[in-house]
Order: C-alpha cells, then structure tokens, then sequence
C-alpha cells in the first residue's frame, strides 16, 4: 500500500491543476511571470521548473561520451569522446502552458538497456514578479521500460522473470526561485522505484524505493554567459563510495547564441541520461578522473 | 483529454508494480572459482592483443595481479559489461568467443567471492 501513496498524491496534485483554470478570476490584470529561471527543461540531469508552452513540439536528442580520465578514459579513445555512456532520443510537448509530456528512447548505462521512458510534467505554481508567487513548484513522473532481450543469467538484474521487472518509476517534487537576473536556485526532492534490483552479497541487497534529493543552480555572469551546477545525493546506506557507488554531479557551461537558441556544455560523473539510470547507478567517480562531456540538442516546432 | 492521458499513465504504473531482488545464482554448484578457473574465460574471450593484454585495452586480464587491480576500482562496470553481452565486441578478433552463460556465472561468483586467486 506504501508504494501507492506517491501516485495518489500525484493524483490530487493533478486535479487541483486541472480545476484551477475555471477559478480564474477575469477581471484581475494578469500577474507578470518569472521568465526563463532556467533556460531548458532541464538543468543538465536534473528537470527544471521550466515547461514547453502549449502546441510546442521539442525534438531532443542527449548524449553522454565516455570517460574522460581513468582507467576506461584517456588518449586510447580521446578522452571519452569516441565512447557514448547514453544516448536519448526522443520528443517532448506542451499540453498546455503548465502541463508537459513526453517520450524518448535512453540507450541505458546501466544493466537495463534499450529504455523507452515516459514522462509528464506539471507546473503547480509559476513564480511572479509582484512577489505573490514566490517560487515554482513543478511535479515531474517518469515511467521506464527496458524493452532489451532478456538474460537467461540468473544473477543478471536483466534476467527478467515478470514483464514488470523491466520497469522503473521516478517521481518528483521540483521547487525553484529565480532569486535575480544573474541567479537562480532549485531544490528537489524524488522517489525512484525500481520493481527488480541488484542482489550483493555484502552489503545487503539493494532496495526497491529510493529516495533522493537535489540542488541546482544557474549564475548567469554576463547576459549570454552561465554556469549551471547539478548536485543529487540519493538518501541510502548502500550507496557510498566504500560500495563503488557515487553522487551525480555536474556542472555546465552556457552561451546564448542569438536568436534564443542556447548552448550547453556539461560535464558530468554520471553516466546515464534518465533519472531511473543514473540516479541508482551512478558508479563514476569524479577524482578518478569519471567524468564526461555531454550535450543536449533541442528543436522546437509549433504543432496545434 | 489531459486528465485521461495522465490517469491512464497513473493506472499502468500502478498495475505494473512489483517489489523483487534479482535471484541469487547458486554459487554452492558452481565448484571452479578461482583466477585459475576463470582465466581459461577470459583467455578465451578479453586477453589479446590490441584488447585487454598489453594495455590495448584498459587492464592486463592474463595475470591475477592486474586483473585484481582493475577489478578493484571498476568491478561494477566489469559485471555490466559481460552481463549485458557488450564484451567481447563485435570487432574482437577472429577466433574470440563470446561468454557463455555458464562462464558468465562463473565469473560472477568469482566475482561474488571476492575474485581470490586460488
């Protein structure tokens, strides 16, 4: 029963979104909202506050090199960059103004490969000027499903005995405040469900619900320059260093080109794309020299 | 049509849950377990040249103390790697086998047992 207290809260979430449209009142000038507190979607793992506006089509396509240093990285293939740890393709669209969805495809870094994740997310609350909305509020759920063969290894967390052992859950609570024009802050808090997970045989196995919190920031030090930083820290016993296991950070860098279009470059421990991969299975250290280069190209088209 | 999408999303989610540990392979069975043992594997499939031999690839897999020191700091990305059949790669020299899954779970509890050397 604890497993569905998440999606009932979502639930209500949901319909108090939805019925707040009719309670609008029409004769009050309209509130002057936050603009961009984070220029994309997302920070650079992390999704941000900021949504598609409604009939927006985004066509993204994410990519994660190799290591870039240690023992799997260096001059053998260029510094990661002949190497993909994850790949996504997929489109994202804007419902309307302050719900979006989404579907792409992860090549996956984990054991699970081959990943069709969904998702949605919803704007409970957009920050205004005026200061009567002091903050974002965003409710972010994911849906992951390997749809790769199955292992006939039965120590292999592919090794699928039920149709739900290929999928995995993520849910999550995104707060954020554009403090000034030059920074911008966010704090999440997430639960992720995997329905099979990793046995160890020292430590204890691993545990179906993870929960996990994160912190974002952008410092925008010119109009066009900004750096963005991306920190999560998943709340378990299990995943200290001491058992191979790290927290994903990352931190970027922003030119805006000219014609809205923005340039991020970010380099990161983690190697997965989705946070049902690299949330639970971060295992690249930064000071072994395990972090990569990553980019994200994103396209929007007006489809109503 | 917003509320259908997102209560149908809501609806799969919840009837797709489950709560499982992957299933422990009965190491017990499985007697060879040491360097020894699992070099003949990795012989077979990783330790040539331009590969995991000569540092054509990262680690020396045909004696136990680099293996043992590769392994120390990337056994995660070892388990993955073989569990997921990426190695050896579709460009391996002829004459390189893929792992089998017997081999895989002896590698795995090897692995399991802290990949001693005898």
């Amino acid at each position: 029963m604890n497993k569905l207290i998440p999606f009932f809260l979502f639930l209500v979430c949901t319909n108090v979104l939805l019925s707040q449209s009719s309670d609008i009142k029409v004769n009050q000038p309209p509130a002057v909202k936050v603009f961009q507190t984070f220029k994309d979607t997302r920070v650079i793992n992390t999704h941000a506050t900021e949504m598609l506006p409604k009939g927006k089509l985004d066509f993204r396509i994410g990519h994660r090199f190799g290591d870039a240093g240690g023992a799997l990285g260096g001059w053998n293939n260029f510094y990661g960059l002949e190497n993909a740890s994850d790949v996504l393709i997929g489109f994202e669209y804007g419902l309307n103004d302050n719900v979006m969805i989404g579907i792409n495809r992860t090549k996956g870094s984990s054991e699970l490969r081959q990943n069709i994740n969904t998702l949605v997310k919803i704007r409970l609350m957009h920050q205004e000027y005026d200061g009567n909305k002091p903050f974002s509020l965003a409710l972010l759920g994911v849906t992951s499903t390997s749809t790769m063969p199955g292992s006939d290894f039965p120590g292999s967390l592919s090794f699928f005995t039920k149709k739900a052992h290929r999928m995995s859950y993520h849910l999550s609570v995104i707060l954020s405040k554009k403090i000034s024009n030059y920074f911008s802050l966010q704090v999440n808090g997430s639960w992720t469900y995997r329905n099979l997970v990793p046995l160890f045989i020292d430590p204890p196995s691993d545990t179906n619900d993870l929960a996990s919190v994160g912190l974002a920031g952008k410092v925008q030090l010119t109009k066009a320059f900004g750096i963005v930083l991306d920190y999560t820290v998943p709340i378990s016993g299990l995943r200290t260093p001491s058992n191979g296991y790290y927290h994903p950070f990352g931190f970027g860098l922003e030119w805006e080109t000219g014609g809205g279009h923005v340039f991020q470059m970010n380099f990161t421990n983690s190697t997965g794309l989705s946070e049902t991969d690299y949330i639970p299975y971060t295992t690249s250290n930064w000071f072994d020299g395990e972090f990569r280069w990553g980019f994200t190209i994103s396209r929007q088209f007006t489809v109503r | 049509m917003i509320k259908h999408i997102l209560f149908g999303l809501i609806l799969v989610s919840i009837f797709s849950c489950s709560r499982d540990v992957v299933a422990e392979p009965d190491c017990d069975i499985i007697t060879p377990q040491t360097y020894q043992d699992v070099k003949l594997i990795l012989n077979a499939s990783c330790s040539y040249t331009s590969c995991h031999l000569n540092n054509g690839a990262p680690g020396n897999f045909d004696n136990y103390e680099s293996i043992k020191e590769f392994l120390d700091s990337n056994e995660s990305s070892f388990r993955s790697e073989i569990n997921t059949g990426d190695m050896p790669p579709d460009y391996a020299e002829d004459g390189k086998e893929s792992i089998s899954q017997v081999a895989k779970l002896q590698l795995a509890c090897w692995l399991d047992r802290g990949y001693p050397e005898e």
